[in-house]
């Protein structure tokens, strides 16, 4: 940062100037939840984003369901970095890994309706697994809040503000359990997001995820092709027919 | 029992000496695969599809040209077919696996090689959009089987295996739509048992837990498609 | 109770595979019997349809089929001394919520167990030394033969069209098959699975190793087959959606498909889904019951009455029914009297990575519940375990089961997590990397037990069921040398370029899924002391109540259960109709 001015919003601004327009945004405000800010803000982060990774942006029209703003912005921000758009293709980011968190939190597995979440909550063995009484909404709510928290205080910024080098380190401090996130242990945070993060890139783009099956076409995943009964014993063949996905196989018929 | 375990220690004592070698897991890759592996060039194909080549009549005149037939015409479409397919069909036919009087004769006149160029040229064909379903019109039972199947004739939905577009599910497995009249005969025939190169049967025993009204039904449906 | 049902004959707690075969074989003798699933109906079609099953995150991550946690789940600790707590996310095994039960979702391997497990104790002390077995090992004979139970195995393998190549028919050995295969009267109904590139690659090397690797058999059908019920099966077409999936094709052996359609039209056979069973109801004496109490759909507490009352939950789920009602002495570790709850055994699993050239595709999304080569030269006392020192075996194969990918990406030890470096190597890895799969038995213990547990109950409000276990030492030992051979194989595989074992290691947890293989705490036995039935599955306490499935086992063999677990089922059958209805009450004197 040599003007005050973070990295990543420098791009921010200049592909607002260019792309859409004036829209007066002061320096360092956060995002709203809902209306224009928040869509204008997708738009043209996924635009900065592609540009940067030389493609041309995949159409986005983002409106959370659970998310704030600043939760949308932070959840952007970690998933391109968990999965990061590179030369072996596009990442979360651009694959929507942030909507299909949002969608997960905003429905029943958000709110915990596959936990079991009756007291007492005692401090386990680790053999005893997940013993916190926070439902996933509950953990990303408060999670994103502490990302933020602990951004401001090591770099002054909002997690979604910093270098993605202050990011890596940031979450790399999470994942080893070294960010104060109090009541829930940061490591529990990060490996949540990490599952989500994962599910969200190679689940079935029903979801909000895996958009244009980015996924699975960095790993050659057929999708919901069914029959492979006359190919399995073509040992090594190649498949080279495109991903089909659930919506794909259903508008067909 | 006791017999029998002392039959069985001596069986097998011979059973591991014969199976000193390894069993064999491997496959070997079937014949048309091997074909279209070795040339993916359509020129010949395109020219035997227009033109023909002594036997071998030239596709279009029953299959159209462009490999579309001509409206109400009973042959398949044979535009956009899956390659692998394609190829298989015609082995078939050339080896009497696939029984038909026109075909036969068609595939014993074609080499190896021609079949593989005429696959890989009409699966570089374009096929149109399916058309948009006609609500009213559009029979209901042909949709439940194709879409659902039906759980007391134990029949899997046929997009389950087809796909649910023209561009079928799977190398051998194609896109079902098809002039009526077409799918009807390939399922009267894999009912009566008269078209065999189903692999193990399953087309078969599929086909023979459709009724008469089913048939048409699918037939009608894919018609639309 | 708010309800009372009008009185049959059988009732029968659980719609999965043992509740619809003995609820099949009683109704066609004209009994009444009643059929209580605690869940909702699923059918092939119109539920497990393409597109919409092929769904990796709702049926794998999101539990579709599984058993809820957040109103039932279990407790767990590894030693007395510790204070249990509830699995509250779920990841353990995967006992089902609805019609059917796991028999829907499984993934259709398909074994017979070898005749020396049946009689694990004896063989293992007459060959080898009492001292063979560990201070603390539970295990013990059971009270039936492989020789008596074969003829119901056949059945069941009729039932489910299971699929295979039969390695020793009547006690000749069959070249091409299982040289180690227990003897079997009729071959297999249908012909053995396809074998993808992974499995081959393993059967050659195994064989080059001197081994005898065979194509695991499989209760998915591999052609079109008519039961022996008359119910259409088709062909599995190795979709990879398979463990955890309904399967779409009829092809997948399940209740839904091979028998309920046929119990279903019989006059005296009735089914009653969401109706969840709380317990067992007893006479004043303790000693006869009179039915179970359920609640219904609609929440109302109702009484059912039954002459005959089954057991055919969820393998464990029947021994926390059992404790629920009363029935039996529950097991106490620190004494080692009482029965109901000892003998508590999961799976004994392990794996060995293997990464392979990129000139090798593995193509993991052509795959099937059980398709596999594997290999049984270290299942049971198939080897000499005299210079090693425990007791069991374990197969080892590599299987194909599903290339779904928020479950499989494959990336070498030593890759970080996330990040570029992660994305770079699951795209290298992704189709060229699969591990070999080890399955091997496992021993109960003495501290190791299910109770009812004293603080968390479920949303019915019953005490969950406790799980007390860690492995024994010996299961530990036969897990290091198998994944040791293991190893050794997959370094001998043609295009593998790293081989890692994973070994299992103590201490054993609720995290992270081992298998649903969860068995015992109602022990089929000779000797009441040590056993909750006696050989015919009837309670020694309770003569007219009778428990099915894994529950009964005293131990696990290295096989997977369900074709024991069905062969007991139509074994269990015939005794009750050809002994019990003449005679009702204990069928062996105690």
């Amino acid at each position: 940062m040599t003007d005050g001015i973070p990295h990543h919003r420098r791009i921010f601004l200049k592909q607002v100037a260019t792309a859409v327009g004036a829209v007066p945004l002061a320096l360092g405000a956060s995002v709203v939840a809902g209306g224009a800010a928040a869509a204008v803000a997708s738009t043209a982060a996924a635009a900065a984003t592609a540009g940067a990774s030389g493609q041309a942006p995949v159409p986005v029209v983002t409106a959370w369901l659970f998310f704030d703003g600043n939760e949308g912005r932070a959840a952007e921000a970690a998933v391109a970095r968990l999965i990061p758009a590179d030369d072996t293709g596009p990442g979360a980011k651009e694959a929507g890994v942030a909507v299909f968190i949002d969608r997960q939190l905003a429905g029943a597995w958000g709110s915990g309706d596959h936990l079991y979440r009756h007291a007492p909550f005692l401090a386990g063995t680790p053999q005893q697994g997940y013993q916190l009484a926070f439902t996933p909404a509950e953990m990303f709510r408060l999670g994103f809040a502490k990302l933020d928290e602990a951004a401001r205080k090591a770099h002054g910024w909002a997690f979604a503000d910093l270098t993605p080098e202050q990011q890596d380190a940031l979450l790399g401090e999470a994942e080893h359990g070294k960010l104060d996130f109090g009541a829930l242990p940061s490591a529990a945070f990060f490996g949540a997001l990490l599952d989500a993060t994962m599910e969200g890139f190679f689940s079935d783009p029903i979801y909000g995820g895996n958009r244009d099956k980015i996924g699975w076409k960095l790993v050659g995943f057929p999708g919901v092709h069914a029959s492979y009964a006359n190919d399995i014993e073509r040992h090594g063949v190649a498949w080279t027919r495109p991903p089909a996905s659930i919506a794909d196989a259903d508008n067909g018929g | 029992m006791k017999h029998a375990i002392a039959a069985a220690a001596l069986g097998l004592f011979a059973a591991l000496a014969a199976l000193a070698q390894s069993p064999d897991f491997a496959r070997k890759p079937p014949a048309w695969q091997v074909a279209l592996e070795a040339s993916k060039e359509v020129a010949a194909g395109e020219a035997i599809a227009t033109k023909g080549k002594g036997a071998a009549l030239a596709c279009a005149g029953c299959h159209g040209a462009k490999g579309v037939p001509a409206a109400g015409a009973p042959f398949p479409r044979l535009a956009g077919l899956p390659v692998e397919y394609f190829a298989k069909q015609l082995f078939d036919y050339r080896d009497g696996i696939r029984a038909n009087a026109i075909m036969g004769p068609i595939g014993k006149a074609l080499a190896d090689a021609e079949i593989a160029s005429l696959a890989w040229y009409y699966a570089s064909l374009e096929v149109s959009a399916p058309r948009a379903t006609a609500s009213a019109d559009q029979p209901q039972r042909g949709w439940q089987l194709a879409r659902y199947g039906d759980n007391a004739l134990a029949l899997p939905a046929c997009v389950d295996c087809h796909g649910g577009d023209v561009t079928g599910g799977g190398p051998v497995l194609p896109g079902l739509a098809q002039p009526a009249a077409y799918t009807a005969a390939q399922l009267s025939a894999f009912r009566d048992g008269e078209r065999k190169n189903d692999g193990d049967g399953i087309m078969q025993a599929i086909a023979k837990r459709l009724s008469d009204a089913d048939v048409k039904a699918l037939a009608d449906y894919y018609a639309e498609r | 109770m708010s309800k009372i049902m009008p009185a049959v004959d059988v009732v029968l707690v659980g719609g999965g595979w043992t509740g619809s075969v003995i609820g099949k074989e009683l109704a066609a003798t004209g009994q009444r019997v009643v059929v209580l699933e605690r869940g909702q109906p699923r059918w092939t079609s119109p539920d497990f349809q393409a597109p919409g099953v092929r769904d990796e995150l709702k049926y794998t991550r999101r539990n579709e089929l599984h058993q809820n946690a957040a109103t039932e789940t279990y407790t767990f600790r590894n030693r007395v001394d510790e204070t249990a707590l509830p699995m509250r996310r779920w990841q353990f095994a995967y006992p089902a919520n609805h019609l059917g039960g796991a028999g829907v979702h499984w993934s259709g391997a398909y074994y017979r167990w070898d005749p020396v497990e049946f009689r694990l104790r004896s063989h293992y002390t007459q060959r080898y030394g009492a001292r063979i077995f560990e201070d603390g090992i539970t295990a013990q004979d059971w009270p039936l033969s492989y020789d008596e139970l074969e003829p119901f195995y056949d059945r069941f393998d009729r039932l489910v069209g299971a699929s295979g190549f039969a390695g020793n028919l009547k006690g000749v050995i069959q070249p091409g098959g299982n040289p180690f295969e227990p003897w079997r009267s009729r071959p297999y109904p249908n012909p053995p699975m396809r074998v993808p590139h992974a499995p081959a690659l393993f059967g050659e090397a195994a064989a080059k190793l001197g081994y005898h690797p065979y194509i695991q058999p499989s209760a998915l059908s591999t052609r079109p087959y008519v039961n022996s019920e008359g119910l259409h099966m088709n062909e599995c077409v190795y979709c990879g959606f398979c463990s955890n999936f309904g399967c779409e094709q009829f092809a997948k052996a399940s209740p839904q498909v091979c028998i309920l359609p046929v119990a279903l039209k019989l006059p005296t056979f009735e089914l009653r889904t969401n109706a969840h069973v709380l317990r067992v109801e007893l006479d004043k004496d303790r000693k006869s019951a009179r039915g179970v109490t359920y609640v219904d759909a609609a929440g109302v507490e109702t009484f059912q009455p039954a002459q005959i009352v089954t057991l055919c939950a969820f393998a464990i789920n029947n021994t926390r029914l059992l404790l629920l009602s009363g029935i039996g002495r529950p097991y106490d570790p620190a004494t080692g009297d009482g029965v109901v709850g000892r003998n508590y055994t999961h799976q004994t699993s392990s794996g060995v990575s293997l990464f392979f050239d990129e000139s090798v595709k593995i193509n993991p999304f052509m795959a099937a519940g059980a398709v596999a080569v594997t290999m049984d030269d270290f299942c049971s006392d198939n080897f000499d375990h005299g210079p090693l020192g425990f007791v069991g075996g374990g197969y080892i194969q590599i299987q194909v089961v599903s290339g779904a990918p928020i479950g499989n990406r494959p990336t070498p030890p030593g890759t970080p997590g996330w990040g570029s470096a992660w994305k770079k190597a699951v795209k290298r890895y992704y189709n060229h990397s699969i591990p070999i799969t080890i399955t091997g038995s496992a021993l109960p213990v003495r501290g190791g037990y299910l109770s009812l547990d004293p603080t968390y109950r479920d949303a019915w409000g019953q005490p969950l069921l406790r799980i007390t276990y860690d492995f024994p030492d010996n299961d530990i030992k036969l897990s290091a040398f198998l994944t040791e051979k293991g190893t050794e194989i997959g370094h001998a595989m043609r295009g593998v370029t790293l081989a890692q074992g994973n070994p299992r290691t103590k201490p054993y947890g609720a995290t992270g899924y081992q298998s649903s293989h969860i068995n015992g705490g109602a022990a089929m036995g000779s000797d009441p002391a040590t056993s909750v039935v006696n050989r015919y599955g009837q309670c020694w306490d309770v003569p007219n109540v009778f428990v099915t499935g894994a529950a009964l086992f005293p131990q696990n063999s290295c096989y997977n259960p369900t074709g024991t677990i069905g062969a007991l089922a139509y074994w269990t059958a015939d005794a009750i109709k050809r002994d019990y209805l003449k005679a009702p009450g204990k069928l062996i004197a105690s």
